[in-house]
């Protein structure tokens, strides 16, 4: 057991190596450079040759790509992720002070949206092509389709602007992390409860379900214990990289919120070619799913013991 | 459940007290304190009658974050406020100048050196002393070459200025100059009658106690960041506002109404303006445009609280003439009759925008787009537009390149939309709008491959050479590929001229230049509504009630009523 996730660390850093020369490489192709034209203002203007070649010189973009490549490296080995051109801190700062409120809004939007997902996945599961089910269904999908921006300015426009009950947006009070994590659960009740319906309504057919009732075991064990543990191993593998993007943020409701997290820092940094902090956000994004597959992984073991890796636990 | 009964029903009882207690009483005092005394602002204004309580003279606009508090670094980049830094003058809503951190200031017999005389009892929020040492420091370090700062050519025109930006002279030989503790100087290359809009639009001193001790780092932090305005930076939290409170040792003539002015930040793209307006999360200064005008006109509320002009902006369509088809004068003079610019600013944007058929926006300085025959050169015409296009060896279109019409950050896609429409229906040309953002927009233009795009010139200060300038710079006309004799002679006689009828008719004729050989297509000019709450009260407006261009006082006496 040990072996193997010592094994797959291993394996992380192998694949963080590799994202770290593609991203590298794919920021630096792209057309356009920090440097190209007046910042934040739209009108298009030149900056000076001679300006621009210090500006170049002093983040080190003048020398060639491998070397500002092992420079780069060099220097996040030793924790150092260099100083965003936009925001003028370093990079390590900027994350910091950034992500606890993601982190906060994606747990709350995780706490509150998988188990209501999964509860009515659960309730429409039981009584297939009911009304429960339908309007289960109704939601569910709604809330799937529709551009979680669409529901976070319409939730703006009824509880801010018309009702005034709750801002409008920003971060700091209680009041203000309302109205972003019920809009961010919204779109995670969605995807939760049809995995859940479909995996369950499966389970619910299978032959040890029936054996179980046939056991005389109450319905709720047999939902609970046998049915679920079973139909949940699809569940987990879809939970793993959602947490992830729940605890990395998302650049809609982060914008239209106004939350200073890091959710939409990837997109705004691309846009500002802002190459450290995309590089760093990359390798943040690729470490977190990968340790998420791992514990994916760890936990189908708990789930189902046949698939138990690297021998006893 | 039940344990808790006796506890929940204590709590009630005393929410019930509580609340019976204090609701008849506060009003009470509030009203009996209102009629003893004037409310008097931290600052030292006395506010006038109708005013809130202290405790709610509290103004919040919105902006995006500022890299730091130095603006004389690169002013894009930093939080910049007319109630942190004070300038030499302040531009009236009129677009006179009053005095601010210079008490006077005179120009020599030859028109190119200011001498300014400062207010002698200012200071910086940390009581130390501004003087015209923090100027000229400042002035220098501007144009520092080790600055890189991305700005400094709007500081060229100083004499040697570009050359000192350039390290090819000593600061000594720029056009900076100390007097006295008290005066300085700045000498212009030429004579440049509104260098007062240029050198307050940008210039304002920093603190060269604190850039000495803490280098560059001094604007990260408020702490290290005094202001010599009459708010001091009191709190910067990143990623969410930058709240300021009046500066104890501000003695000059626009001293604090409010008690806090707050700066919510938004992200750069993506946040609700109008809706935190409504929502009541910010004051005033949201400028809204397009679809949000449309709805603020149609509201009855937020049209009452809506200042409304024609921005000092021009959109035109750009051509790159290096290379064909925009080479051929006839290809884009059948494009300049080919736009119904009626039609696009009527029905596709709904009343948004004004026509035009020059590059000055309207009621700009020398602007006369009603000119017959400048509206003769790009008047909407299909049937000249289709004859053109035949004589440039493009009949109905035929053997025209499929172009991209390219447009950056969000902005005219519905206008490039309907354009791209008409000229297709009038000259039969396939030009694909896309919307790309800033760099790539900027990285096609710089490698030739953008051809033609729907652009736009927006007022960096009062002057119509802020606009014809442009077209003759080096860099624009890299891009362009146009110059011309006969323009550039007409706005080199006009740009040192004071302010006539004769400088106008110059900058004129250069007008026309660019209309008639269609040097670009120009379309129109966009409305915008400013809005600001109807509780926010004493805003220094325009003689006839709008807000006015670069109006500098704006917020200088307003404050928020009781109501």
């Amino acid at each position: 057991m040990t072996r193997y996730v010592l094994g797959r660390f291993a394996g992380i850093i192998g694949v963080l190596f590799i994202v770290s020369i593609m991203i590298f490489l794919m920021i630096h192709t792209i057309p356009g450079g920090p440097f190209d034209a007046m910042p934040t203002t739209s009108e298009f203007r030149e900056i000076p040759e001679h300006i621009r070649e210090k500006l170049m010189a002093k983040y080190g973009l003048d020398k060639p790509l491998y070397v500002q490549y092992f420079r780069y490296m060099w220097a996040a080995l030793r924790g150092d992720f260099g100083i965003s051109f936009r925001y003028g801190e370093p990079v390590t700062d900027f994350i910091s002070r950034s992500w606890p409120a993601t982190a906060q809004l994606g747990l709350s939007a995780m706490a509150i949206g998988i188990p209501i997902g999964i509860g009515l996945g659960i309730l429409a599961a039981l009584r297939p092509n009911t009304w429960l089910d339908y309007l289960t269904n109704v939601v569910v999908i709604t809330t799937f389709v529709t551009p979680v921006f669409v529901i976070a300015i319409m939730s703006i426009i009824i509880f801010a602007v018309i009702l005034k009950w709750l801002p409008s947006g920003g971060w700091g009070e209680p009041k203000q992390w309302i109205l972003p994590t019920f809009v961010y659960a919204l779109g995670q009740i969605g995807g939760m409860a049809r995995f859940t319906r479909a995996s369950m309504v499966d389970a619910m057919q299978a032959e040890y379900v029936r054996t179980a009732r046939a056991k005389g075991l109450r319905e709720s064990a047999v939902v609970m214990r046998h049915a679920f543990r079973s139909a949940s191993l699809p569940l987990v593998t879809l939970l793993g990289p959602m947490v992830v993007n729940l605890l990395l943020g998302s650049f809609f409701i982060e914008a239209i919120f106004r939350i200073p997290g890091i959710g939409g820092q990837i997109t705004l940094a691309l846009y500002n070619r802002d190459y450290p902090v995309i590089m760093a956000l990359i390798l943040l994004w690729t470490f977190a799913i990968a340790i998420a597959y791992l514990v994916t992984d760890l936990l189908y073991g708990v789930v189902d013991p046949r698939i138990r890796v690297g021998g006893t636990m | 459940m039940n344990r808790f009964a006796p506890l929940i029903a204590l709590l009630a009882v005393l929410i019930m007290v509580t609340a019976a207690g204090c609701a008849p009483v506060a009003p009470a005092s509030e009203m009996a304190g209102e009629e003893m005394m004037e409310v008097v602002s931290t600052g030292g204004v006395a506010l006038p009658d109708d005013a809130a309580p202290l405790d709610q003279q509290v103004f919040r606009s919105a902006g995006i974050e500022g890299k730091h508090f130095d603006t004389m670094r690169n002013e894009y980049e930093g939080f910049a406020y007319e109630a942190t830094i004070e300038q030499l003058a302040k531009m009236g809503p009129e677009g006179d100048w009053h005095p601010a951190a210079a008490d006077s200031w005179e120009l020599s017999e030859d028109g190119r050196t200011w001498t300014f005389h400062l207010r002698q009892d200012a200071m910086w929020s940390d009581g130390t002393p501004v003087t015209a040492e923090d100027w000229v420091y400042s002035f220098r370090r501007y144009l520092n070459p080790e600055m890189a700062n991305v700005y400094a050519w709007f500081l060229f025109d100083l004499e040697n200025g570009e050359a000192y930006n350039k390290g090819e002279v000593d600061v000594e030989e720029l056009g900076v100059e100390l007097i006295d503790e008290y005066t300085f100087s700045l000498t212009t290359k030429v004579p440049i009658p509104y260098y007062m809009f240029k050198i307050n639009w940008h210039a304002a001193p920093v603190p060269r106690h604190m850039v000495e001790e803490h280098g560059d780092d001094w604007a990260n932090d408020p702490a290290t960041a005094p202001s010599n305005g009459p708010y001091r930076i009191a709190e910067w939290n990143r990623g969410k506002n930058v709240i300021f409170t009046p500066n104890p040792y501000y003695t000059g003539r626009y001293p604090a109404t409010f008690e806090q002015r707050v700066q919510v930040i938004i992200p750069e793209v993506g946040a609700p303006l109008l809706q935190m307006y409504q929502a009541g999360d910010i004051d005033g200064g949201v400028g809204v445009t397009g679809d949000d005008l449309v709805q603020v006109l149609a509201d009855p509320q937020l049209s009452q609280e809506a200042y409304i002009s024609v921005m000092n902006r021009g959109v035109y369509i750009y051509m790159n003439q290096r290379t064909p088809p925009f080479d051929n004068m006839l290809v884009r003079k059948a494009f300049a009759h080919a736009v119904d610019r009626t039609a696009l600013c009527d029905n596709v944007m709904r009343g948004t925008c004004i026509p035009a058929h020059g590059f000055l926006p309207k009621d700009f300085p020398c602007e006369r787009n009603d000119d017959p025959e400048l509206i003769a050169y790009q008047n909407y015409d299909p049937e000249l537009a289709a004859d053109l296009m035949a004589q440039a060896g493009y009949p109905g279109g035929e053997g025209f390149p499929e172009l991209t019409i390219f447009t950056k950050e969000g902005e005219f896609i519905r206008e490039a939309e309907a354009i791209q429409r008409m000229l297709a229906d009038n000259l039969g040309v396939k030009l694909t709008p896309q919307n790309v953002e800033r760099a790539f927009y900027v990285d096609q233009m710089r490698n030739g491959e953008l051809k033609v795009a729907l652009n736009r010139w927006g007022a960096d200060f009062i002057d119509p050479s802020n606009f014809v300038d442009w077209w003759d710079d080096p860099a624009a006309s890299y891009f362009t590929g146009w110059t011309d004799e006969e323009y550039r002679n007409l706005i080199d006689t006009a740009r040192p001229m004071a302010m006539s009828t004769e400088r106008c008719d110059l900058y004129h004729e250069a007008l026309k230049i660019l209309a008639r050989d269609a040097i670009g297509v120009f379309v129109m000019n966009p409305v915008q509504a400013v809005l600001y709450k109807d509780y926010v009260s004493g805003l220094t407006l325009t003689d006839d009630g709008t807000l006015g261009v670069y109006n500098m006082m704006l917020l200088d006496s307003a404050y928020i009523t009781d109501n």
